[in-house]
């Protein structure tokens, strides 16, 4: 589809008179994959959001949701760059009940604005993600972090969201109560879908009280093996544990646990990991311990990094002989594996191999991000057997292929 | 048809005489349909054929597990063929490594606990149904259960389901893994009441079996001071197990049937279950009883052993058998209002039953509040079940208006699609709409369930809804 001058010009005058100053031109800021979008659009509203997909659909533009832009790396590079539709300014909280563990608020809010709020009550949102990122980001992207080992996946939080649709119709699935079936359970096939099938704009959480007490233990280990079967063997044993990750930079290997709980059963659980450990091990005590995990989840992603989703029993296999540094929660099977993006050339080979080693567990293996010519040379998500069933999904939804066009599994 | 039907996967496995599809009409709710035929396929590969068959003739195709579902999910509403799922019950594999199995949908919910337990596994979400209902039943209708309040429902435990589409065509969602590239297909999926397709393998996640668990009964004088217990334990941080309330009608009912010990003149008791590492589950267990005491408890009950543990369920799980002692008939229903609403919600519903001079029983699942009211009333009184189904709309009406949902684990079904309409959109159903019409379901597909519009089901006059009340025989639980 070319932008011919003349619809471009008909575009700007129909986001300008929506948006005013809200409507600024393209800049390297919103570049995704190298390419810069004509306009920045930055609506103060649901209903101007709303009306400038509306618009967009008009023309033909193609559009691409712009949260806090901390997740801009994953996904192939755009067919088509219109239109960076900021989520920015959508940052209210709509209703918060502390005594019923839920809340609502705006897509555009930040997940460090709402923690923060959460923490006032002694609540949480399980969701590990940088405190720029927004929560509608974090919801399009399907990211997650350590906290998946004992409180799952975001998908498992979202208890109903608003969407603006492609073409600017707005629509609702789920509600506010924890316990809900009526209808089909749409919330699940927005989180994840890189805003392919419509914009979140409102998102209702279930939330949980926040772990009485916690600390963090960093036990040093021979070899990824002797981390990954000390990581099983606290799992084996139940204890009160947040999150397990195994951490490799180089030679140093490292098997971490965040204990979270009720007093009693963190002691119990240090004193047990300490049993456990034939290597040295490192305390962190209670809220010292956050920053350790946020660090692990705060990481500028402008390196090529992968991200492989295995069964628990697939993942030392599957750490064992990378470079760089690898990060990797073994209970819930998730890996990540950062690399200087140097040569590339042999880097698309080495993702090739290790999809194929991914696959051959009964795994998947994502590309999460990745310099823009690296990127060019590489299989984004890999093959998908639901793929022709995701394509009449999105023909569904956005059938002028108006959000984040080609940048979905398949090209959609 | 029906010969083709036998061709496809042999004359044992088909039924069609009258006598024979008795059994078949109806599901856990009293409405009935007669379906032309009950298939039992054995395979993925079986039900894609009689799929193909029954829509070729121009025939509804009804997915069916044990038929144990309260919302009429299961009845052939326009006649048409029952694809029964019960005779697909392997459990095809365990893999403790990765803690999960993969089974048939016609695998009985309660009987892959019982296959796991010797490896310290068990499957989280169970229904009250679960001695008799299927994980296929589960997958479509997203089962809850007493437990799930901790846990999560049937869809925070779903891996991956191959499924054959209503176009017969066999295609796996999601995985063995906890996500997979795409759109969440198997989201979407689980909880879509057999309108999208028919699960034909399942991946569960198994759990590990807590070491140890706690179960508190405490016995109050007031619903009131019970209601506002549930939301002191949720308020300090406390996450129980399982968090469930009985009220007053139901003690009458339970009291003399089982002879479990709840006082016949107490207003509520609460059954409040924590689990977990030992040392946690001691201080919890303390927390839980200071705040019932505090809240005008007038006893608290404790049990650790599994057998002692499970007489203070038994008056819970026998709670709707027993309500046959109070009256001929009872309607149960499903809805959900915030926790914090509870209080007021359940004065209301008591209030409405006065207004309509029925006496209500409450048995639920507190702490998420899902509630359960047994509507009890005598059918034989003319004029009586239209009575009943106006305070049920009520109540739903209730929870909607609390800022609630129609449902929190038994489906819309053919019973509530009505009410869809006080809680979605035009836009929001025209969304799922969108979903149906990418799985290749239609108007054959399991009709005139979920939504409130489909050819040839007309809009739910009072005389359909009628029909799918529930008296709900021994076999009825919530």
């Amino acid at each position: 589809m070319s932008s011919s001058a003349p619809v471009r010009t008909d575009l700007e005058a129909a986001l300008r008179e929506l948006l005013g100053d809200g409507l600024t031109g393209g800049d390297a800021a919103f570049a995704v994959d190298g390419m810069l979008p004509e306009f920045v659009a930055t609506p103060a509203s649901v209903d101007e959001l709303a009306s400038v997909l509306a618009a967009a659909g008009d023309h033909g533009a193609a559009v691409v949701p712009w949260g806090g832009g901390r997740h801009m790396g994953l996904g192939n590079a755009p067919a088509r760059y219109d239109v960076a539709l900021r989520t920015g300014k959508l940052d209210r909280v709509i209703e918060h009940e502390p005594a019923d563990l839920t809340i609502t608020v705006e897509a555009g809010t930040t997940m460090g604005a709402l923690q923060e709020l959460l923490r006032e009550h002694g609540q949480f949102l399980p969701i590990d993600a940088p405190t720029d990122a927004t929560v509608g980001g974090v919801l399009a992207s399907g990211v997650s972090g350590p906290s998946r080992h004992a409180y799952g996946l975001p998908r498992d939080w979202l208890l109903g969201c608003r969407v603006a649709q492609a073409g600017g119709v707005m629509v609702h699935g789920g509600g506010r109560v924890v316990k809900n079936v009526a209808g089909y359970d749409l919330p699940k096939l927005f989180v994840g879908s890189l805003g392919t099938l419509g914009v979140i704009v409102e998102a209702t959480f279930k939330v949980s009280p926040l772990p009485p007490a916690q600390e963090t233990l960093v036990v040093h280990a021979a070899s990824v093996e002797a981390a990954a079967s000390l990581v099983f063997a606290a799992d084996e044993r139940s204890l009160s544990l947040r999150a397990a990750a195994l951490r490799a930079q180089g030679a140093d290997m490292q098997a971490v646990f965040w204990l979270a709980g009720p007093p009693s059963a963190v002691d119990r659980t240090s004193r047990e990991l300490h049993e456990l450990a034939t290597g040295a091990v490192e305390r962190l005590e209670g809220r010292a311990s956050e920053p350790w995990w946020s660090s692990l989840v705060d990481v500028p992603t402008s390196g090529l990094e992968l991200r492989a989703s295995l069964p628990p029993s697939a993942v030392a296999g599957f750490i064992a002989g990378w470079e760089g540094e690898v990060v990797a929660y073994p209970t819930t099977g998730l890996v990540l594996v950062r690399l200087e993006a140097t040569a590339t050339e042999e880097l698309a080979g080495q993702v090739a191999r290790a999809r194929a080693l991914a696959e051959a567990s009964g795994g998947t293996l994502v590309v999460a991000s990745a310099p823009a010519e690296l990127k060019k040379r590489l299989d984004v998500w890999g093959e998908s057997e639901g793929l022709p069933l995701m394509r009449r999904l999105k023909q569904q939804f956005d059938s002028n292929n108006t959000l984040n066009p080609g940048r979905f599994v398949g090209g959609l | 048809m029906i010969r083709s039907l036998e061709r496809a996967i042999g004359n044992e496995a088909v039924l069609w005489r009258p006598e024979q599809l008795l059994a078949f009409e109806y599901d856990g709710t009293i409405e009935r349909a007669q379906p032309q035929a009950v298939v039992f396929p054995t395979s993925a590969e079986q039900v894609a054929e009689v799929v193909r068959i029954a829509l070729d003739a121009g025939l509804p195709v009804v997915p069916r597990g044990a038929g144990t579902g309260l919302s009429g999910g299961a009845v052939a509403a326009l006649g048409g063929v029952v694809v029964a799922l019960t005779r697909m019950k392997r459990i095809l594999e365990v893999d403790t490594e990765n803690r999960l199995a993969v089974v048939e949908p016609g695998v009985v919910n309660l009987e892959l606990s019982k296959a796991v337990e010797p490896l310290g596994l068990y499957y989280a979400p169970d229904p009250s149904s679960q001695r008799a209902c299927t994980l296929g039943g589960n997958v479509a209708e997203n089962a809850g259960g007493p437990h799930c309040l901790a846990y999560g429902v049937t869809t925070n435990h779903i891996l991956g389901l191959e499924v054959v589409t209503p176009e017969g065509e066999i295609v796996w969602l999601g995985g063995r893994t906890r996500e997979t590239p795409g759109y969440d297909l198997r989201g979407v999926f689980v909880g879509s009441e057999g309108t999208l397709g028919i699960a034909t393998k399942i991946v569960v996640r198994l759990l590990r079996l807590p070491e140890a668990t706690r179960t508190l009964l405490a016995i109050f004088d007031e619903v009131d001071q019970a209601s506002a217990a549930v939301s002191s334990i949720i308020g300090r941080g406390i996450v129980p197990s399982a968090l469930e309330m009985m009220d007053r009608e139901i003690i009458r009912a339970v009291e003399p049937a089982l002879h479990v010990g709840y006082p016949m003149d107490a207003g509520a008791v609460l059954l409040i279950e924590v689990d977990g590492l030992r040392e946690a589950v001691v201080e919890q267990a303390e927390a839980v009883r200071d705040v019932c005491l505090r809240e005008g408890a007038r006893e608290v009950r404790e049990e650790s052993e599994a057998a002692e543990r499970e007489r203070l369920w038994a008056g819970r799980k026998g709670s709707i058998s027993a309500l046959g002692r109070l009256a001929p008939n009872y309607y149960v229903l499903d809805g959900v209002v915030p926790r914090t609403k509870l209080p007021a919600v359940l004065r209301q519903v008591y209030a409405l039953g006065e207004r309509y001079g029925f006496p209500i029983a409450n048995v639920f699942h507190a702490g998420d509040g899902n509630l359960h009211p047994n509507v009890l009333f005598d059918e034989r009184r003319p004029g009586e079940r239209a009575r009943v189904l106006e305070i049920g709309a009520e109540i739903m009406r209730l929870c909607v208006d609390a800022g609630g949902s129609i449902t929190g684990e038994h489906g819309v079904g053919y019973e509530k699609r009505s009410f869809m309409e006080w809680i979605f959109s035009e836009a929001d159903m025209a969304a799922m709409a969108k979903v149906k019409a990418a799985f290749g379901s239609n108007d054959l597909y399991n009709p005139c369930k979920v939504f409130p519009t489909g050819k040839g089901c007309g809009e739910v006059s009072q005389a359909q809804i009628e029909r799918v009340m529930a008296q709900a025989g021994p076999d009825a639980y919530v």
